[in-house]
């Protein structure tokens, strides 16, 4: 059984149908990467299978059960936890309360507990030296890794990344993916989505392509790259 | 920890006695500070730390003061009976104002809540059968001078220190991660509508018991007095004089504007509200964070990192 | 017949709470500030109106320039030189600032001039006719008339005039409307001005037939609230739908009520929009 799937899941805002029927089913223990130029519907696929916006059609489970309709906070206490991609952090919180709300609310913890696990988690995204400055006072690069290690501090089976990496150096897009392959080993599922191929193609065992809110490829990387629809909706722009 | 726990014990002594070192009319004036600091706590615990604006905070004295007023007047309950009816009345009033309002942005909240406010003074001018109407009610049981003090001095410090034990607990991380960005609190697990309501709910208890204290101390009220937009505005003040948010400020705000209205008197009061909205306006203007702690930021600017 | 008269009467009052709703609306769909002293807005305009009345014998009506001017530019510096400083704040800063314009506004009025109710008797104060067995007072019918077209020529401005381009985009993406050249700062100013002075107007209209007084301002900022949100948060049309609204049933449940009930449920009603449409009956009002 997989762990999360989402069965013919759609989304209008008025007139647009930012999602038409798209599916996708995550196992225990995958990458899965879903790629698509800007506007394909991405993130409101994320934010539909996360509760923060409800569904028009379709149905989401996590598990084998059915979360559509639950609310945003109740779905990352299951497990199902969301990264945005314009990083939020808490601005006036330092670095490490970011972290220790999500063990606070998330999984429940103690203050005690709680605080030890936002240091351990801290310690392994690479933050240790930045634990309590203002969190709005760190670079790019720090403040995605905050947003990780806060869905990491919420004790996920599944972190779903909405483009952490955009907008890094393609040195630190390594760092970023080393860091994720250890999360992943860690047995954390993950769906990765992406502007930047590279980074997807390099962490996914599977990969679903989106255009204009409808799955129009999906297989694994080597697969899709050579696909042709893919080619002409969303590298044949960025080739020509 | 335990010598903040002495200097507080030490503190709530000195000021439980106080009255008797310096009675007459300072008692009056403490204990009226007292009230303040209790409802400006209140006040900025719901607002100060969700930053959600409250407009209608009067509609929570004011249910109070109804709600004691009907039981003891005319039901005869006891006294304490009643107090505690009104501050539950009043929790029941944000429950079913915050429930809708809550969930939306803080616009809907700021303006149902201001809204509110008028609507339940105008059911109280005309139910007269009732509240009296416009008429008023007057309370033939009342306590001692002395003993609202130490009402008002209990419940302030209640209060205060629940403000303090929230900002240092789960729920006060909540509450700061609500006010950053409430999506990003929802996506960590944060249940950020029953968070607020129970918030909301709480404070508007301890405003509907220190409500209904006061309208019991003087004696006679009317849906004016209790009902006032000016209740819900010096709470406001009080609490972005000593700064939104944090645990002591509306001490500093609620004794600092409650002494400058008695000094300045009565005569004073047509101007008082001009004076009010105007360093309302230059303290968003210049200092968002309020006066007391942007004066003390500035003090210690240097180590100024941790906060 | 009775109904029928009070309905008469809600549609004709439902134009003007349309009109000064508009304002309300418009400034808070562009700029998320919801403007507390919204009411005093109202209070200014009517101030206008009896005082050139009063002083210079002109005609309520021929007053309603004045007030458009006058309150756009109060609107145009309110915006430019104060609340303009907090709108990159979280929007809490804009509430409470304008809470404090209100406060400031209303209490210097009442330094001023004091707190006795006014009143601008005209010749044709109370004149009516009737149509059909229906009181129709002419002051009612010519001010819902102006109303409309006031708030349709509102309307007209957003969507075909350069500035009210300029206003719709920078509503819709203020950091997409600064890339494309727009002076972000100088639009807020210009619609704030905008919305205070048709507000203005409507302050105008409102003292041909009601008391003139300083604390007058408190109800009106509730009740275009309460319009709004039935007509949908930062949709121009939406007021006039909910200003009707609200006219019919205030004016129905004072026939069957009093007033002061009329206030309460109108507040009751607030309530059950924001539980089940907070979107306003159009659906198109800005909620999350």
């Amino acid at each position: 059984m997989s762990l999360l799937t989402a069965d013919s899941v759609s989304k209008n805002f008025g007139a647009l149908n930012a999602l038409k029927g798209v599916g996708l089913s995550l196992e225990s223990g995958q990458v899965l990467g879903v790629i698509g130029p800007n506007g394909s519907g991405k993130t409101t696929l994320f934010n539909v299978i996360t509760g923060v916006y409800k569904a028009d059609g379709g149905k989401v489970t996590f598990e084998g059960r059915r979360i559509t309709g639950m609310a945003t906070h109740e779905i990352c206490r299951l497990g199902l936890v969301k990264t945005s991609q314009i990083a939020k952090p808490f601005a006036r919180m330092t670095v490490l309360e970011n972290v220790f709300v999500g063990g606070l609310y998330g999984r429940g913890l103690s203050l005690t507990r709680a605080r030890e696990d936002a240091y351990e988690i801290l310690e392994m995204v690479g933050l240790a030296d930045v634990v309590h400055q203002p969190s709005g006072s760190i670079n790019v690069a720090m403040r995605r890794r905050l947003e990780l290690a806060r869905a990491l501090a919420c004790g996920p089976k599944v972190i779903l990344l909405d483009e952490n990496m955009a907008g890094l150096t393609p040195a630190e897009i390594d760092g970023a993916l080393e860091l994720l392959h250890g999360i992943n080993k860690n047995g954390v599922s993950l769906v990765v989505v992406e502007h930047v191929m590279q980074a997807v193609m390099g962490i996914s065992e599977y990969v679903i392509v989106l255009d204009y809110g409808e799955k129009i490829a999906e297989g694994t990387p080597d697969e899709v790259v050579n696909n042709r629809r893919v080619i002409e909706a969303y590298l044949g722009e960025e080739y020509a | 920890m335990s010598r903040g726990l002495v200097t507080g014990l030490v503190l709530a002594a000195v000021l439980a006695v106080l009255p008797f070192v310096w009675p007459g009319y300072h008692l009056s004036l403490l204990t009226i500070i007292f009230y303040w600091i209790g409802l400006a706590a209140c006040w900025n615990l719901m607002c100060g730390y969700t930053g959600y604006i409250d407009f209608g905070s009067a509609a929570y004295t004011g249910v109070g003061a109804y709600v004691a007023g009907i039981l003891m007047i005319r039901l005869h309950l006891p006294l304490a009976v009643s107090i505690l009816a009104a501050g539950m009345g009043a929790a029941l009033v944000a429950l079913a104002v915050g429930w809708p309002t809550l969930r939306l942005r803080g616009a809907y909240f700021a303006i149902a809540t201001f809204a509110l406010a008028e609507a339940l003074k105008q059911v109280a001018e005309e139910w007269a059968s009732l509240t009296e109407g416009g008429i008023g009610m007057t309370f033939t049981i009342r306590l001692d001078e002395m003993t609202y003090y130490w009402l008002y001095l209990g419940l302030s410090g209640l209060v205060v220190g629940l403000t303090w034990w929230i900002e240092h607990h789960k729920h006060g991380y909540g509450l700061k991660a609500i006010h950053e960005d409430e999506e990003a609190a929802a996506q960590v697990g944060v249940g950020t509508h029953v968070l607020k309501i129970k918030t909301y709910a709480l404070t508007a208890f301890f405003i509907g018991i220190l409500g209904s204290l006061e309208a019991n101390r003087l004696g006679y009220f009317k849906p004016d007095d209790v009902f006032d937009v000016h209740i819900t505005i010096k709470m406001v003040i009080m609490s972005l004089l000593g700064g939104m948010g944090t645990v002591i400020g509306p001490v500093f705000g609620a004794s600092f504007l409650q002494i400058i209205e008695d000094i300045l008197g009565a005569e004073f009061i047509n101007y008082y509200l001009v004076i009010v909205g105007v360093i309302i306006v230059v303290v968003i203007m210049f200092m968002p964070n309020g006066v007391a702690r942007t004066i003390l930021l500035r003090f210690k600017k240097p180590a100024g990192a941790e906060k | 017949m009775l109904f029928i008269q009070a309905l008469t009467n809600g549609i004709l009052l439902g134009g003007i709470y349309a009109l000064y709703s508009a304002g309300f609306s418009l400034i808070f769909g562009v700029m998320g500030v919801v403007n507390i002293a919204h009411g005093e807005m109202i209070m200014l305009g009517a101030f206008t109106t009896y005082w050139l009345f009063e002083i210079l014998r002109l005609d309520p009506f021929t007053t309603l320039p004045f007030s458009l001017f006058g309150l756009f530019v109060l609107g145009y510096l309110l915006q430019r030189f104060v609340i303009n400083r907090v709108v990159d704040a979280p929007p809490i800063m804009s509430y409470i600032m304008t809470f404090g314009i209100h406060l400031v506004l209303a209490n210097v009025a009442l330094l001023a001039w004091t707190a006795d109710p006014r009143t601008i008797t005209t010749s044709y104060s109370g004149a009516n006719f009737k149509l059909m067995g229906i009181t129709i007072p002419y002051i009612k019918l010519i001010t819902f008339l102006i109303s409309l077209a006031v708030v349709g020529g509102l309307y007209w401005l957003l969507h075909h005039s350069r500035t009210g381009r300029a206003i719709q985009a920078t509503a819709q993406d203020r950091r997409m409307a600064r890339l494309m050249g727009i002076n972000v700062r100088q639009i807020y100013a210009v619609t704030f001005g905008l919305g205070a002075g048709i507000t203005g107007m409507a302050g105008s209209l409102v003292a041909s037939f009601r008391h003139v007084e300083p604390a007058m301002g408190l109800p009106y900022t509730i009740t275009a609230f309460c319009v709004v949100v039935l007509g949908g948060m930062g949709y121009i049309p939406g007021a006039l739908i909910g200003g009707l609204i609200l006219g019919v049933i205030g004016s129905v449940s004072t026939m069957v009520f009093t007033s002061g009930w009329s206030t309460a449920i109108t507040f009751f009603l607030l309530f059950l929009m924001l539980l089940f449409r907070p979107a306003g009956i159009t659906g198109r009002g800005i909620v999350e």
